[in-house]
């Protein structure tokens, strides 16, 4: 029986290669074999028979209703774990409806004898060293404080920004007027005399912007000769 | 385990602790046994949450832990996942307590459902608080009668203590706890528990922490179900008989033996003459033992004859007889009575060759090996290859038995139940998901009106917030609430089955 399809591809049925028999599986000589299943099972498979209607009764009804209370119990208790709280981009609207269900039905007591020590409450050490979110007034205080700060340097930056500038542009002044070469080094020593003493001072209230600003001025005024009048 | 116990499992745990938890838990359920760190690493959670949750599992009993065999000073948690299967059948163990003990009894092992595992003095006062709300009008609620029903329950073994930690261990607790200490019950002193129903922050001096005994709930669903099935065999007389025959049992014999002590005849006529309800017993118990006695279904035997007669109670083999029925019956149910037919030839030879089938069964050759081979493919028939080698010449024969091994059967049922169960778990959230507007509306609508009613507000305002419920949403509302009670009432059914199931695993596991 083993050799049967080996040879020849089934010479003898004509029946490609089986092991066996197929006419054991009771299809007759001149059947054909139902084709190759190519797809998994329908992931809902047609309801052959119907099943037996259930008996309800007070009974049911009575453990449904206990059911009911007691997944609704845990779902406000604090044995149901709320995913921690994700870090809001911005406010929503709709944040309003998803409020998290508070754990109304009190808090649990641990005896924490029969935890390992990895889980008794010394975890929340940890938790205490996270920053605790500032209050509402403080956080506008603080909130003025960083915009102070951030309006300083901002300045800070322009205004090497535009000594630069001012540098670049006065080369370009060298190169073409030389004349007044040593009043322009006069300026710059000046400058950063400016300079040393506002560090002293150690505020950066009366910045050189505004010395600058002077020749700035001018040069805008330059500009605006040049440029169009809108 | 399976995946789909995994998945009933996770869904179990996501229906009563959330998201979170269930994240832990199906990560435990996945190894043996796993340290924190580990978990920690797997399910990418922060590791005070994955403390939070592994506090609440500990506490329900569903995670256990023991001392790592790398690191001493590090424990390793363990699902439990039979405990997790326990989860729909928590209903039954309030209504059963209810019916045997009454409603104190009820609330007493709801609050220990509740909160897992509580001391008893904090169980006492909850339960008797609650018991004042639902009993308004009833003025003889009190905490004496509370204590003494949980003292009651205690006796009957339905709570036990739970172990305490050894004092010497302080990294990882082990907890032990003598059987004979197991029921003891606390000595709750009146005065103590009366101060701290009125607030009183400090907690009793004798209190203990206690849990249900599952065990206990589960000796007397089983009980139950062989009584209701001798009654449905032969008739009510002969299953209050059971019963008594049960009581008697346990007078000498351990609950979950498989084969009981002999029990003496005069012993059960005692018993059932003290019982008075039905005379007709009484009168003719010797017919009623002997009927039981010659049964196919061996419930009793007897065994000797010394002293009137001696019985026992094949607890096992009812067991047996009774998934064989249960697996008839899925069988008959899935597909069709003539796989039915078939399937009980099989049993009965034993080993079968698909020629005999079709002879004995008297169906058609083409729909008998359809039927056969459509069980053996869904694991409910098994095939034993027989050769016969001893000729060297001309074709070796062989021949295809059919065969039926029940064990492997009753947990292919387990699985489709655990299945049923997932799917009927999915479909209700889906349904609740699907009408979840409608149901938010409702509720709103009904906790105005109820505020409204309070307030003394006057009918026709009411009447006009009610109708804010088009009529084709009621009607709605009314679909999905029957949807979701049958699919309730299904999961409680499977969950019948997959504990006659369960209990014949157990049974056949302890030969």
């Amino acid at each position: 029986m083993a050799g049967r399809g080996r040879g020849g591809g089934g010479r003898g049925r004509g029946r490609g290669a089986m092991s066996f028999n197929v006419e054991q599986l009771g299809f007759g000589a001149g059947e054909a074999l139902p084709g190759p299943v190519l797809q998994p099972p329908p992931l809902y498979p047609p309801l052959e028979r119907r099943p037996v209607p259930l008996k309800s009764g007070s009974e049911v009804e009575y453990l449904l209703a206990l059911k009911r209370d007691y997944v609704e119990f845990l779902k406000y208790s604090p044995a149901y774990v709320l995913p921690a709280a994700k870090v809001k981009d911005i406010e929503r609207y709709s944040d309003y409806k998803n409020v998290e269900t508070p754990n109304k039905n009190g808090a649990l007591d641990y005896d924490w004898k029969r935890f390992p020590m990895e889980l008794r409450p010394v975890a929340s050490v940890v938790k205490k060293k996270r920053p605790p979110p500032p209050p509402q007034i403080k956080g506008k205080s603080s909130k003025k404080v960083r915009f102070a700060e951030d309006v300083s340097t901002k300045l800070d930056e322009l205004e090497k920004l535009e000594e630069q500038g001012d540098v670049e542009e006065k080369s370009e002044e060298n190169k073409e007027e030389e004349k007044e070469e040593g009043e322009q080094q006069e300026g710059e020593l000046e400058e950063e005399e400016d300079q040393d003493e506002e560090m002293d001072d150690g505020t950066d209230y009366v910045n050189n912007y505004f010395d600058n600003g002077e020749s700035y001025l001018d040069e805008e005024d330059d500009n605006l000769d040049d440029g169009p009048v809108y | 385990m399976s995946v789909d116990c995994g998945i009933l499992c996770s869904k179990i745990i996501l229906e009563h602790f959330g998201g979170v938890v269930k994240t832990v838990a199906h990560d435990l359920f996945k190894v043996s046994s796993k340290t924190l760190s580990n978990i920690v690493a797997t399910t990418k959670l922060q590791r005070s949450q994955v403390i939070e949750c592994l506090r609440i599992l500990v506490r329900y009993g569903l995670v256990t832990y023991k001392v790592s065999l790398q690191n001493p000073k590090i424990p390793e948690y363990s699902l439990s996942y039979e405990k997790v299967l326990l989860f729909p059948r928590y209903v039954r163990y309030m209504l059963l307590v209810k019916t045997l003990y009454g409603d104190e009894a009820e609330l007493l092992i709801e609050e220990l459902l509740r909160s897992g595992s509580e001391k008893a003095s904090s169980i006492i006062v909850r339960a008797t608080t609650r018991l004042k709300e639902i009993k308004k009008e009833e003025k003889n609620v009190s905490l004496n009668i509370v204590r003494d029903k949980l003292i009651l329950l205690m006796n009957k073994q339905f709570v036990m203590r739970c172990p305490e930690p050894l004092p010497g261990c302080k990294e990882i607790p082990q907890l032990i706890i003598k059987q004979e200490d197991l029921f003891m019950s606390p000595s709750l002193s009146l005065k103590e528990l009366t101060q701290m129903e009125e607030g009183h922050p400090e907690v009793p001096a004798n209190d203990v922490t206690l849990r249900v005994n599952f065990d206990r709930f589960h000796q007397e669903f089983r009980d139950n179900i062989m009584i209701s099935a001798i009654k449905r065999r032969i008739d009510d007389n002969a299953g209050e008989l059971m019963r008594v025959i049960l009581q008697q049992m346990y007078i000498r014999t351990e609950a979950w033996e498989p084969i009981s002590n002999p029990i003496p005849v005069v012993e059960i006529r005692n018993a059932v003459h003290k019982v008075k309800t039905n005379p007709r017993l009484a009168q003719h118990l010797d017919q009623y033992l002997k009927v039981l006695d010659e049964d196919s279904s061996n419930f009793i035997t007897k065994v000797a004859d010394s002293g009137g007669g001696q019985y026992v109670v094949n607890i096992r083999e009812a067991f047996i007889q009774l998934s064989w029925a249960a697996v008839e019956n899925i069988v008959e149910e899935r597909f069709g009575s003539k796989a039915a037919r078939v399937f009980r030839l099989i049993k009965s030879k034993h080993f079968i060759e698909q020629e005999q089938i079709q002879q004995y069964a008297l169906i058609p050759a083409k729909e008998a090996k359809l039927i056969t081979y459509r069980l053996l493919e869904e694991c409910f028939i098994q095939i034993q290859e027989l050769r016969k080698s001893m000729s060297s010449a001309g074709p070796n024969k062989t021949f295809f038995l059919f065969h039926i091994d029940i064990d492997q059967v009753v947990k292919k049922c387990l699985e489709i139940c655990y299945k049923a169960l997932t799917n009927s778990m999915v479909r209700r959230q889906h349904e609740r998901d699907e009408h979840k507007r409608l149901i938010e509306k409702q509720q709103r609508i009904e906790s105005l009106t109820a505020n409204l009613r309070e307030q003394g507000a006057p009918a026709d305002q009411i009447d006009e917030l009610e109708e804010l419920l088009t009529p084709l949403e009621n009607e709605a509302l009314e679909r999905v609430r029957i949807m979701i009670a049958r699919l309730g009432e299904a999961e409680l059914r499977v969950d019948d089955n997959m504990f006659l199931l369960q209990l014949y695993l157990m049974y056949s596991n302890c030969k």
